[in-house]
């Protein structure tokens, strides 16, 4: 029985040793090929030169999380733009309707995009006053605050200036300027001119109201103002006319 | 407070100190990327007159500008100008008080209009005689500041003193 224990022993120690040695050197390469691995990560040049030899398995890792995220993203705003035009086609019967497609078709534009535009329409992000001449800013209205108004109004005149200067033609003045999603609709009168910055679908529509808005404004409102001293009292006057007539306009 | 908003232009040669100046002077101020691209730069400056808070804002034109048509434009609706010179490059002091002549006292007769010396950091002893041919308004040095925050408060004072007469 002891010489038993004596062999079970020595046996015990043979094994033990040599897993002892294994795990030993199994711990050496893992730690040497994690040290690579972070030098390589650490340096930009391997680093990339990784990830553009992993592209096809960053794609199958990154793939569906970022498939799911865009999926959703479209999904919600489809719902919007549905939902959008289902309170449209509940008004399909009622006389407004009927008035808005006599005026459409007066006005030649297709009931599907002015469709499309309501469902998924332009809001207006800041409106400017501007005097022509100075390019100095008489009002603003903003649902969204932006900085130096004032800065904004001096750039877009002069900007407009050199556009009709270099481009233009006897009388023909600039009307619109675009950036990405941003559109910004500019409406000349004779002492002033109006700038929309407008976020979305514009269409031609869109643009036929905010015209009409301007010279309803201009004609009953701004049309008699003096422009003799920019100030205060005058920018306060206008903004409260420019909140009195787009406070719930033309937001999506 | 009652605040007013009033456009001053600044015109002179390249390399005169235009840009020096705002720069020594303003709150807030536009890249110089849309000076190289229409010629143009935009900055304010608040300063406070009395009871009134004038907004200045300041149109600085590029120098080479001074030549093309669109210039004009840049120039409607200025309540005051500026004529900037540099010390020692007397070539750029006839340059604008042509400018003046020709055109300034007959197409904006009516818009105060300044000459302004600028870099008198610069002018040494002889240069100072040189200097005493000159019909200058304010003799000022972006780079000290020396009557920088000067001129501007005068213009604007004149500025809003005929606006309120």
């Amino acid at each position: 029985m002891a010489m038993e224990k004596d062999h079970f022993e020595q046996l015990r120690h043979l094994i033990l040793e040599s897993d002892r040695e294994n795990y030993a050197e199994q711990n050496e390469r893992i730690l040497a090929k994690l040290d690579e691995l972070e030098h390589e990560l650490n340096d930009p040049e391997k680093f990339a030169g990784v990830i553009q030899q992993s592209k096809a398995e960053i794609i199958d890792v990154l793939g569906p999380v970022l498939g799911k995220m865009m999926k959703k993203f479209i999904a919600s705003e489809i719902a919007r733009i549905k939902e959008n035009i289902e309170k449209q086609s509940k008004a399909i019967f009622t006389f407004k309707f009927l008035k808005v497609k006599i005026k459409h078709k007066v006005a030649g534009v297709s009931m599907g995009d002015s469709t499309i535009s309501q469902a998924m329409g332009g809001s207006l992000l800041q409106l400017f006053v501007i005097e022509k001449n100075s390019g100095l800013l008489i009002g603003e209205y903003s649902p969204q605050n932006i900085l130096e108004p004032d800065l904004v109004a001096g750039m877009l005149s002069a900007i407009k200036s050199f556009v009709e200067s270099a481009f233009g033609q006897e009388n023909s003045e600039l009307e619109s300027l675009e950036y990405s999603s941003y559109k910004i609709l500019l409406y000349n009168f004779n002492r002033f001119y109006f700038a929309c910055v407008m976020e979305g679908y514009v269409d031609a529509e869109l643009k036929d109201q905010l015209q009409d808005d301007f010279l309803d404004l201009t004609d009953k409102q701004l049309g008699s103002i003096s422009l003799k001293n920019v100030d205060d009292k005058l920018k306060e006057r206008v903004e409260i006319e420019l909140a009195k007539k787009f406070s719930k306009k033309y937001t999506n | 407070m009652k605040s007013v908003n009033k456009k001053i232009v600044l015109l002179g040669n390249e390399g005169v100190g235009k840009t020096s100046l705002v720069k020594r002077y303003v709150n807030s101020i536009f890249s110089d990327e849309y000076l190289t691209t229409i010629g143009i730069k935009i900055s304010k400056k608040t300063v406070q007159i009395g009871e009134i808070e004038v907004n200045l804002m300041l149109w600085d034109i590029a120098g080479d500008m001074m030549n093309k048509t669109l210039y004009n434009n840049y120039l409607q609706g200025a309540h005051g100008i500026f004529l900037i010179a540099d010390a020692i490059r007397p070539e750029t002091y006839e340059s604008i008080i042509i400018e003046k002549e020709n055109h300034l006292s007959i197409d904006f007769k009516n818009t105060f209009t300044y000459v302004i010396i600028n870099k008198s950091d610069l002018i040494s002893e002889p240069q100072a005689d040189y200097l005493k041919a000159f019909k200058y308004d304010y003799l000022t040095s972006a780079k000290s500041g020396d009557n920088v925050e000067f001129a501007f408060q005068k213009m604007a004072e004149e500025i809003l003193k005929a606006s309120t007469s």
